[in-house]
């Protein structure tokens, strides 16, 4: 092998595992705040994608303006979620909110199908036509923008949830609502605003993987799969741990395809979960499980 | 009265095998209409009997009811909706004009998504609850191969699915299902042997989807390039899942493959070639007939680009009298010109419609025999159809296209596969 061959993969898997990472941003956060498995967390990001293509394409709308506007109404979608649905069907036991969050999943499917048509679409190119050529490897700036993105996504969240009073009602949020209440928290802005955000980032993510692949009402999900076996592998109330798996299965898949074929791929991520599973010490997993 | 009968098959046969997309282009036909079928192509043999006596499910004086389950949402929706639309066109015609002998056609499309599992439910509800007298038509594999063991229990009579499965649909194995398509065997077959006669020192790669259709697009490529002392040079397997296409184009450019045949789920296709041209690596490129679609060609308008692919239909581009006498009136009619996946459903109704018209009687054992002596039944947009009592592939013709400046180009005319 090339040491082209070799940046060229890993480019490539440092791309998908950025994606795969922005998908879980979200997921994470929302867990964090809410205790909620969000299934349709990809699906309000595809809302995003959808509203500014059309806008854009049938509405004559600016792209830039377009794309701000999804972003919008993944957030609002977002917090309607959690107000319509998730904090009504917490209350009636555990396991109703996976329930209703696969619900929305298939409702905004079904939404989208009908008012879209189920087609796909070419989505915006997104700085795609802007193409480099360093040492043999091919990149070009909406892969850059990828990645710094979840750089930046990353960065901002730190500096929110370590530096800012929001980021201390988040965080206290998270670890007891009731306690946090008591304290004078308003419990409920904190999760409309967690909500909402993880929308907009959903919302992100799914824009730019629009750019990459075809826009239609199921383009998500692949990135959704991988998203949430990186969150429970590192564990959805941590950051980094989940963030790392997630960038770690893009380059995993990324060299297993080239090594062993596509078919190869699902299998090896499987496999990896195994393994890790069976060798991380017990008190890894005891950790996990002990977590609030 | 047997030999004459014969004969006549054997004629048929005949026009089968000097098939062409411009059958019948006659100033005679040089119509701007598109006729009704009115069962002028099925001969049945005096003595020949079926049953007449039997009371058939979804006949009534005023009504046929015929049903197809098929993807109308999901993944492969828009095949299934497209093809949907084309055999609505057909019957709204029919029913536009009165109908067959004063009953009027009515069509009930039940959504599989594409599923085996949900195309068991729906094959079960559209026999049994809504009672119709036979499929027509469809879209998808998987999901009518899961269902031919009820279609056969059941003696259904099942008219043009598109479902390619070699070996399985248009074989007496299934004898109540008649085939007018060719399989992924036949495309690839006639592309393959396409590639090899006009570039014959050309290297050649596979990227092909595990499964059924892989395997039949494999087998249809070996059989051709062994016709002429060559062999697929890389075979490269992937799955539908797969979502990041460039460690692939990595492995395929360091391949260096003059061509690319591709077997996989159109929008992996899109994505592969998208994949290839950025790290700089413009190969040749072959895909099955379904990248000639109209919604592939907008979602993928670089991509496509002068791509090679088998076709089933005839170009819609095409001079032939019919070909633009069904898209004129196809877009007056809807507002927009047909896609590829509109033609099919056209062919799929212009098919069973010719078959009502030509039973003897309105039984499911009188339409099949219609169908068994259907003999070269033209649609317009297909090689003529030709059934028998021993024969469920209507007709089996591969021909050549190539994507030009974002229209579909016929390069070489349709071909007869074994």
């Amino acid at each position: 092998m090339t040491l082209d061959t070799a940046l060229q993969l890993t480019i490539g898997g440092l791309v998908s595992g950025s994606l795969y990472g922005l998908v879980l941003i979200g997921i994470l956060l929302i867990y964090r705040v809410s205790r909620v498995v969000n299934f349709a967390h990809g699906q309000i990001g595809m809302v995003a994608a959808m509203c500014a293509f059309f806008l854009a394409r049938h509405f004559g709308v600016p792209i830039a303006v377009a794309l701000g506007l999804g972003l919008t109404v993944a957030a609002l979608v977002s917090y309607l979620v959690d107000i319509l649905v998730i904090s009504r069907v917490t209350k009636i036991g555990p396991g109703f909110d996976l329930i209703a969050t696969l619900g929305v999943m298939m409702f905004l499917t079904a939404i989208v199908e009908l008012v879209a048509s189920p087609k796909s679409f070419k989505f915006f190119s997104l700085g795609a036509q802007i193409e480099f050529t360093v040492l043999g490897v091919y990149f070009n700036a909406n892969d850059l923008a990828v990645i710094v993105t979840l750089a930046v996504v990353l960065g901002l969240l730190a500096l929110v949830l370590n530096k800012t009073g929001l980021g201390l009602s988040i965080r206290a949020v998270a670890i007891n609502p009731e306690i946090a209440r008591t304290t004078g928290i308003n419990v409920q802005a904190v999760r409309a605003i967690v909500w909402a955000a993880a929308g907009a980032i959903a919302g992100v993510a799914a824009i730019l993987i629009a750019s990459k692949v075809t826009l239609n009402a199921f383009y998500m999900t692949p990135f959704l799969v991988k998203a949430f076996v990186a969150g429970i592998v590192g564990g959805l109330d941590r950051f980094v741990r989940p963030m790392a798996i997630a960038v770690g299965l893009g380059l995993l898949e990324s060299w297993v395809v080239y090594w062993l074929g596509a078919d190869a791929r699902i299998p090896a991520v499987f496999l990896l979960i195994i393994v890790l599973l069976g060798v991380l010490p017990s008190k890894y997993l005891q950790d996990l499980e002990q977590r609030p | 009265m047997k030999i004459r009968s014969m004969l006549r098959q054997g004629a048929a046969m005949a026009g089968v095998v000097g098939v062409s997309f411009t059958l019948g282009a006659t100033a005679a036909n040089a119509q701007s209409f598109v006729p009704i079928p009115d069962g002028a192509s099925v001969s049945i043999p005096s003595g020949t009997t079926c049953n007449m006596s039997t009371e058939a499910p979804g006949v009534s004086d005023d009504l046929i009811k015929l049903g197809a389950f098929t993807p109308l949402t999901g993944p492969v929706a828009g095949p299934g909706l497209g093809a949907f639309e084309g055999q609505e066109y057909v019957f709204d015609k029919v029913n536009a004009a009165g109908g067959l002998n004063g009953r009027k056609i009515k069509f009930v499309a039940l959504d599989d998504q594409y599923s085996a599992a949900y195309a068991q439910q729906q094959v079960r509800r559209l026999v049994e609850r809504e009672k119709i007298f036979a499929i027509s038509g469809g879209i998808g594999t998987p999901n009518f191969v899961a269902v031919l063991p009820y279609i056969d229990k059941n003696q259904i009579p099942s008219i043009g699915m598109y479902a390619p499965a070699a070996g399985k649909v248009g074989t007496m194995k299934n004898p109540h299902v008649y085939m007018i398509w060719p399989s992924f065997v036949s495309e690839f077959n006639v592309i393959a042997d396409y590639v090899a006669r006009t570039d014959p020192d050309a290297s050649i790669a596979l990227l092909m989807q595990s499964g059924d259709v892989g395997n039949d697009a494999l087998q249809g490529m070996e059989a051709a390039l062994e016709r002429h002392g060559r062999k697929i040079d890389k075979i490269l397997r992937t799955e539908a899942t797969t979502t990041d296409y460039l460690p692939i184009a990595q492995q395929l450019k360091e391949i260096g493959a003059d061509w690319v045949f591709m077997v996989i789920q159109p929008t992996g296709i899109g994505q592969a070639i998208g994949s290839m041209m950025k790290i700089g690596y413009n190969p040749k490129v072959a895909t099955p007939s379904d990248e000639t679609d109209e919604s592939f060609i907008s979602a993928f308008p670089e991509e496509v680009e002068g791509i090679t692919t088998p076709t089933k239909v005839a170009a819609l581009t095409s001079d032939d009298p019919k070909v633009r006498a069904f898209v004129e009136d196809f877009t007056a009619v809807n507002g927009k010109a047909p896609s590829m996946w509109n033609t099919v459903g056209f062919a799929q109704a212009m098919v069973t419609i010719e078959a009502l018209q030509a039973a003897p009687a309105l039984t499911r054992d009188c339409l099949e025999l219609a169908l068994q002596h259907m003999q070269g039944f033209e649609t317009g947009v297909l090689p003529p159809v030709t059934f028998s009592p021993n024969s469920r592939q209507g007709t089996n013709a591969v021909g050549i296209a190539r994507v030009e400046d974002g229209v579909v180009v016929q390069v070489s005319p349709p071909v007869l596969v074994q």
